[in-house]
């Protein structure tokens, strides 16, 4: 296992070892996948529960927060604040962690694009499906709720 | 911590601190980018490395996918409406073997990451997708049921 081959090596296999090393490969796959989701929901164990207040987030910046169980992202795109699941919609990714520009949101695992707006996928490397949005209301004091 | 043995358990990652975590997480994705490449790069020869493999016109049934061999290169076959048509069988994505995935219409869907491609063009199907097309092929039928498949002309 963790052994690595050149292209070379891998020509140099038989058909059958190289079926059996693909099996094997997609063996250690599904090790490694199940450790990216202990990172992941660490990840959203360390996100603020505290509300978040209105004049906390700027403009063009974008704010993750567990509200009960859920993770929620709050971004502020020209005076207006939404709201969306946390997870990116492809790989349940933080998105809190991507990029904002203008009303794009970018999730820094795959490069799955976002409009704010509306939540429509704009561009993925894999497969498009859209954000969960979230209705965003901001109550008397300040804080930042989903509906 | 060894990223590169993938031994992390849940707990071991909910006690590194917040900056060690986000190191942890750079790393394993790293390792994880490198494994990936791996496992592409043994599909990509295994589309080359299996066997010879003749496949005739009434082998094929209609909505089916198949793989045939058209010298080195493993080639899908799908028939929609009663006409065969032939692009790459390696997924554009990760070279997984397409005659594995499903057909809806014209669309083949990878099994493994669901990456779509119309079996006429080799076009990817959704949009905004970053990986390439496939390489369709001619297919001819010939009277004894056997089929030609050359590059398109």
């Amino acid at each position: 296992m963790n052994q690595t081959y050149t292209r070379q090596e891998l020509e140099a296999l038989g058909h059958e070892e190289l079926k059996k090393l693909a099996t094997e490969l997609e063996r250690e796959g599904a090790q490694i996948k199940k450790v990216r989701h202990y990172f992941i929901e660490e990840f959203w164990q360390r996100l603020k529960t505290r509300p978040l207040k209105a004049p906390e987030l700027g403009e063009g910046e974008m704010a993750g927060v567990r509200v009960g169980n859920t993770p929620v992202l709050f971004a502020k795109v020209e005076g207006k604040i939404y709201g969306f699941n946390d997870r990116c919609p492809h790989k349940g990714f933080p998105l809190h962690k991507g990029t904002l520009e203008g009303h794009t949101l970018t999730c820094a695992y795959h490069g799955g694009k976002f409009d704010v707006r509306d939540g429509r996928c704009l561009k993925h490397p894999y497969e498009t499906y859209p954000c969960q949005s979230f209705a965003v209301a901001v109550s008397d004091d300040g804080t930042i709720e989903c509906k | 911590m060894i990223a590169s043995e993938m031994n992390y358990s849940k707990e071991a990652v909910a006690q590194l601190a917040d900056d060690q975590l986000q190191a942890e997480w750079e790393k394993y994705l790293a390792y994880s980018y490198e494994r990936q490449r791996l496992r592409s790069l043994v599909q990509n020869v295994l589309r080359k490395k299996s066997p010879q493999r003749q496949v005739n016109a009434n082998d094929l049934a209609e909505g089916g996918l198949t793989a045939t061999k058209v010298g080195e290169n493993e080639v899908l076959l799908a028939k929609v409406d009663g006409k065969i048509y032939a692009i790459d069988n390696a997924c554009g994505h990760l070279a997984y073997p397409l005659n594995e995935g499903r057909l809806d219409g014209h669309v083949v869907t990878c099994i493994w990451h669901f990456a779509r491609f119309d079996v006429r063009t080799g076009a990817v199907v959704s949009a905004g997708i970053d990986f390439e097309n496939l390489k369709p092929l001619e297919v001819r039928v010939f009277p004894d049921n056997s089929l030609g498949i050359d590059e398109k002309s």
